[in-house]
C-alpha cells in the first residue's frame, strides 16, 4: 500500500491549486453560467496550455501519463474552485477513446481536443448503426449543445460524428448547477467509425469508470470546500452572543459532515486505485458502490452545509448554494443511491453468503 | 376515542372544495399544481374571491370579518387549499400581522387597516430579520428615533433589514425596530412599527436565491419618517407585540396537504419504478401519524387558546416530511430534471422544469419561521424541561 503522492502529482496538484486559487471561485462560476457554452472559453484556454486535456494520454501521444490518482487531483481542484470547463467531456472521457480509436480521422480529432480547438461530447445510449449510419435520440448529453465532435458509441461499434452533419438535430439548455447540455436526434447521420466489437465495448465501460471517478473527485472538491466554508461560518457568524460554533449542537452536526466527507474520500481514493482493474466484474462492482457512497455523503454534506449558514445558504449570491446545487447536480448524473446500490446488489456485493474458509472472496 | 370527522366537518371540507374549485382560476391552479410562483395578480385576485366569500382570514374574530370557525375548521380550510392546490391567503396580511392589529392596535388603525389587509388592497412584508438578527431576533438595530415638528409626532428610522419575502410586491412592512438602545435586556428596548414602502428614504433590493427566482429582498431604511401613529402596541413594547404574531397561526405550520400535493405527483410519475412508490409509501405512513399529532393538538387548543409548545413538533417533522417529498420528487423525475430552462410551458413535461428548484428552495424551510434548531431548543427545554 502506498498513499503518498509522487513528485510528479504533488507538482499537478500544486499547480491545480494556483490555478484554482487564481480563477476559480463563485463569481467566476456564476459568470461562465450566462457564457453562451455554458463555461468560459478563457478558463478553458488556461486548462489546455497547463497539457491538461492529454493527462491521460501516453507520452508518445503528448501526454502525461496519468492515471486514476492524476484524475483524482484534477478533479477534487476543479471541484473545489466551482471551475465551469468541458473538461469531463474531452479530458476524461473522449481524449481516451480517440487515442485508442483507428485512423486519420480519430488521430485529427484527437489533435484538435489536446490543442483546445474542439471540444467533443460521448454519447453511449440511444443510437443505432446502419453500416456507418447513425439514427436515434439521446437525452441530457453532457456538452452536447457546444461540442463541435460527437463520439457516438452505438452498435458494435464507436465513431466520430462532425456536430453539424446532415441528419444531426441538437436541442441544448443550461443545466442546473452550470454548464449545458443537450437532446440529441440522429437520423441516418453519416460516420466515420474508429473502434469495433470488443474493443469498442471496453473503451465505453472504462469511460463509465472514469466518469465516475472524475465526478467523485469533483464532489470531494465541492464537499470538502463547503465544509470548509461552513467552519469559517461557525466560528465568524455571532448569534446570541456567541459564535455559532459554540453550540454543541452545531459542533456535533459539522463533525458529522467530517465523518461523510471521510468516507466520500475514501469512496474517491478507492475509485483512483481501481481505475485501471483488469477484473472488470471487480471494477463494476467498486464504481457502482463509489457512485452510491457519492450520492449518499454529499447529500448529508449539501443539506447541512445551507443548513448551518441560515438564510444566505441559500442565495445566488453565496458559494454555499452553488456547491449544494452541483453536488446535487452530480448526483442525479451518477443516478443516485438507489439505482447504484441495487446493481451493486445484482454484482452480489462485497462480501460472500459463504462461511469465510469456503468463500471465493 | 374516534379520530373520524363529524358529518358537519366532512360537509364542511366538501363545501370548501366545492367554492375553490368553482372560483380558482384555471390559471393559477395550473401554476400552483406546477409547483411554480403565481403572479402578484393572480394571488390578489384569489385572496379577493375568498374575501368575497367571508374565507381570506380564517382566524379573525368575526367582528372584523372572520368566518368563526374552529381550529379543526380552520385546518380543514388550509389543508383544502394545499391539497388544491391553490394559493393560501397571504400569510403576512392574515396570519401574522391581523391578529396582531386586532389584538394590540388601536381602534383607528384596526379601521384604517384590517379591512384592507383582509382583501389584499394592502399588502405586507415582515421587516424583523436583519444581517445581525436571524435566529437572534431580539438583537434588532435599526433605530427609531422619536421626535416632532410641524407635521406631528413621528419616529425616524435607519438601519437595515434582510429576507423580506415579497416586499417588491409589498405597500406596507411591520417592522421590529430599537427605540430605546439604552435597555437593560435587549428585548425590552424594541417597538412594533408600521412603515409604508413609499415614504421616502425606503429602497427594496432584490435577492435572487438558488431556485433562480426572486421572492426575498433587503430592506433599507433612510432616514425614514414614520408617522407616530404607526406605532403598534406600547413603545418598548415590541417584544411582546412579535412574540403574539409568531405564536398565531402556530398549529397550521405543518404543511401536510402540500406534502400530499407532492407526493401525488411523484405517484403520478412512477408506474414504472416500484421502489420510488415504496419510498413515497414511507413518507406517507409518517404523514398520516403527523395529520394525527396536528389533530391532537388542535384538540387542545378547544381547552386553551395559549402557545402549544408542540407546534414545534408539527413544524419539525412537518418541514422534514415536505423535505423528504420534494427530494423524491427530484429522484421520480431522474436526469431530466437537471434541465435548467423550458424551452416553453409544453416543451418540458410536468414537473421536470420545477422539481429541482424548488427542492432547493425547500431546504429554507427549516430556517425561517423558527430554523429546526430552534424548534429543537424549544421542545427541551419547554416541553422536556431540560
Ligand atoms: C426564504 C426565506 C424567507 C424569509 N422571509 C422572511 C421575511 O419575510 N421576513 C423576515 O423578517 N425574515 C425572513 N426570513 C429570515 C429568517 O427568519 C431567518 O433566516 C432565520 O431567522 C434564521 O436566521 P439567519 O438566516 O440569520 O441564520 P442564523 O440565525 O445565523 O443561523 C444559522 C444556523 O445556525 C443555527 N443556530 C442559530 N442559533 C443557534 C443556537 N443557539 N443553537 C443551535 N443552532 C443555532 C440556525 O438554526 C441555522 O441553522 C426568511 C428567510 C428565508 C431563507
Amino acid at each position: 500500500m502506498n498513499l503518498e503522492l509522487t513528485d510528479d502529482q504533488r507538482m499537478l496538484k500544486d499547480m491545480l491549486d494556483r490555478l484554482v486559487a487564481d480563477t476559480g471561485g463563485v463569481e467566476a462560476h456564476r459568470a461562465a453560467a450566462r457564457m453562451p457554452r455554458g463555461w468560459s472559453p478563457d478558463m478553458w484556454r488556461e486548462i489546455v496550455e497547463l497539457g491538461l486535456p492529454a493527462m491521460l494520454l501516453d507520452e508518445a501521444l503528448g501526454g502525461l501519463a496519468g492515471g486514476g490518482t492524476e484524475l483524482m487531483i484534477v478533479g477534487e481542484a476543479l471541484g473545489r474552485g466551482l471551475i465551469a470547463a468541458p473538461y469531463l467531456e474531452n479530458g476524461v472521457l473522449a481524449a481516451p477513446i480517440l487515442a485508442a480509436g483507428d485512423g486519420d480521422t480519430a488521430a485529427r480529432a484527437l489533435a484538435s481536443l489536446i490543442d483546445g480547438s474542439r471540444s467533443h461530447a460521448l454519447v453511449t445510449e440511444g443510437v443505432t448503426a446502419t453500416g456507418d449510419r447513425l439514427s436515434g435520440a439521446v437525452r441530457n448529453v453532457r456538452g452536447g449543445d457546444s461540442a463541435d465532435t460527437l463520439i457516438v458509441a452505438a452498435g458494435d461499434g464507436i465513431f466520430i460524428v462532425p456536430a453539424d452533419a446532415e441528419g444531426l438535430r441538437r436541442e441544448g439548455y443550461p443545466v442546473h448547477g452550470g454548464g449545458r447540455a443537450a437532446n440529441l436526434h440522429f437520423d441516418a447521420v453519416a460516420a466515420t467509425r474508429i473502434l469495433t466489437g470488443e474493443a469498442a465495448r471496453k473503451a465505453v465501460a472504462a469511460a463509465e469508470a472514469r466518469r465516475i471517478t472524475y465526478l467523485a473527485a469533483m464532489a470531494l472538491g465541492l464537499a470538502s470546500h463547503a465544509l470548509d466554508t461552513t467552519i469559517d461560518y461557525l466560528n465568524t457568524r455571532v448569534q446570541f452572543g456567541q459564535p455559532l460554533g459554540a453550540n454543541q449542537s452545531l459542533q456535533h452536526r459539522a463533525a458529522e459532515m467530517y465523518v461523510e466527507l471521510e468516507q466520500l474520500r475514501s469512496a474517491t481514493i478507492l475509485a483512483a486505485c481501481m481505475l485501471d482493474e483488469a477484473d472488470q466484474l471487480e471494477r463494476e462492482r467498486v464504481m457502482v458502490a463509489v457512485a452510491a457512497t457519492v450520492a449518499r455523503t454529499t447529500r448529508f454534506i449539501a443539506q447541512q452545509a445551507v443548513q448551518l449558514h441560515g438564510g444566505i445558504g441559500v442565495t445566488d449570491e453565496h458559494v454555499i448554494g452553488h456547491c449544494f446545487l452541483n453536488l446535487t447536480a452530480i448526483t442525479i448524473a451518477l443516478g443516485g443511491v438507489d439505482a447504484n446500490v441495487t446493481r451493486l446488489s445484482d454484482l452480489g456485493g462485497f462480501v460472500s453468503r459463504e462461511p469465510y474458509w469456503e468463500a471465493a472472496r | 376515542m374516534d379520530l373520524r370527522p363529524s358529518p358537519e366537518e366532512v360537509a364542511f371540507r366538501q363545501e370548501v372544495r366545492d367554492y375553490i374549485r368553482a372560483n380558482l382560476a384555471p390559471e393559477t391552479h395550473r401554476v400552483m399544481i406546477e409547483g411554480r410562483i403565481p403572479t402578484k395578480g393572480q394571488v390578489v385576485a384569489w385572496q379577493q374571491a375568498l374575501n368575497a366569500r367571508g374565507w381570506a382570514t380564517p382566524a379573525w374574530p368575526s367582528e372584523w370579518g372572520g368566518p368563526g370557525w374552529s381550529p379543526v375548521q380552520r385546518a380543514v380550510f388550509l389543508d383544502e387549499l394545499h391539497q388544491a392546490p391553490a394559493p393560501e391567503p397571504v400569510s403576512f396580511n392574515v396570519a401574522m400581522l391581523g391578529p396582531v392589529l386586532i389584538r394590540y392596535g388601536t381602534q383607528a388603525q384596526k379601521e384604517r387597516f384590517l379591512p384592507a389587509t383582509a382583501n389584499l388592497d394592502i399588502w405586507w412584508c415582515q421587516g424583523f430579520s436583519e444581517p445581525g438578527a436571524g435566529s437572534d431576533l431580539a438583537a434588532v438595530r435599526t433605530s427609531a428615533v422619536r421626535g416632532h415638528d410641524a407635521d406631528g409626532d413621528h419616529f425616524i428610522v435607519d438601519g437595515q433589514k434582510i429576507w423580506q419575502g415579497m416586499a417588491h410586491h409589498a405597500d406596507w412592512m411591520f417592522t421590529l425596530v430599537r427605540t430605546d438602545p439604552q435597555a437593560p435586556k435587549k428585548q425590552t428596548g424594541l417597538s412594533f412599527l408600521l412603515i409604508d414602502m413609499t415614504l421616502p428614504g425606503v429602497t427594496a433590493r432584490p435577492i435572487i436565491t438558488i431556485d433562480g427566482r426572486h421572492e426575498v429582498n433587503e430592506v433599507f431604511l433612510d432616514n425614514v419618517r414614520v408617522p407616530a401613529d404607526c406605532l403598534v402596541g406600547a413603545e418598548n413594547d415590541g417584544w411582546s407585540v412579535t412574540k403574539s404574531l409568531l405564536s398565531s397561526e402556530r398549529t397550521n405550520i405543518a404543511r401536510i396537504g402540500m406534502t400530499k400535493h407532492i407526493l401525488r405527483r411523484v405517484k403520478a410519475m412512477t408506474s414504472d419504478d416500484p421502489s420510488l412508490g415504496v419510498k413515497a409509501a414511507a413518507i406517507e405512513a409518517e404523514l398520516k401519524m403527523l395529520e394525527v399529532t396536528q389533530l391532537r393538538v388542535l384538540d387542545a387548543q378547544r381547552h386553551s387558546d395559549g402557545a402549544d409548545p408542540r407546534s414545534s413538533v408539527l413544524k419539525l417533522k412537518g418541514v422534514e416530511l415536505r423535505q423528504a417529498a420534494s427530494e423524491l420528487l427530484v429522484a421520480a423525475c431522474g436526469i431530466d430534471t437537471l434541465r435548467a430552462e423550458a424551452a416553453g410551458p409544453e416543451a418540458i413535461a410536468d414537473p421536470l422544469g420545477t422539481a429541482l428548484p424548488n427542492y432547493a428552495i425547500l431546504r429554507a424551510a427549516s430556517i425561517y419561521g423558527g430554523a429546526s434548531e430552534v424548534q429543537k431548543t424549544i421542545v427541551a427545554k419547554n416541553i422536556l424541561g431540560l
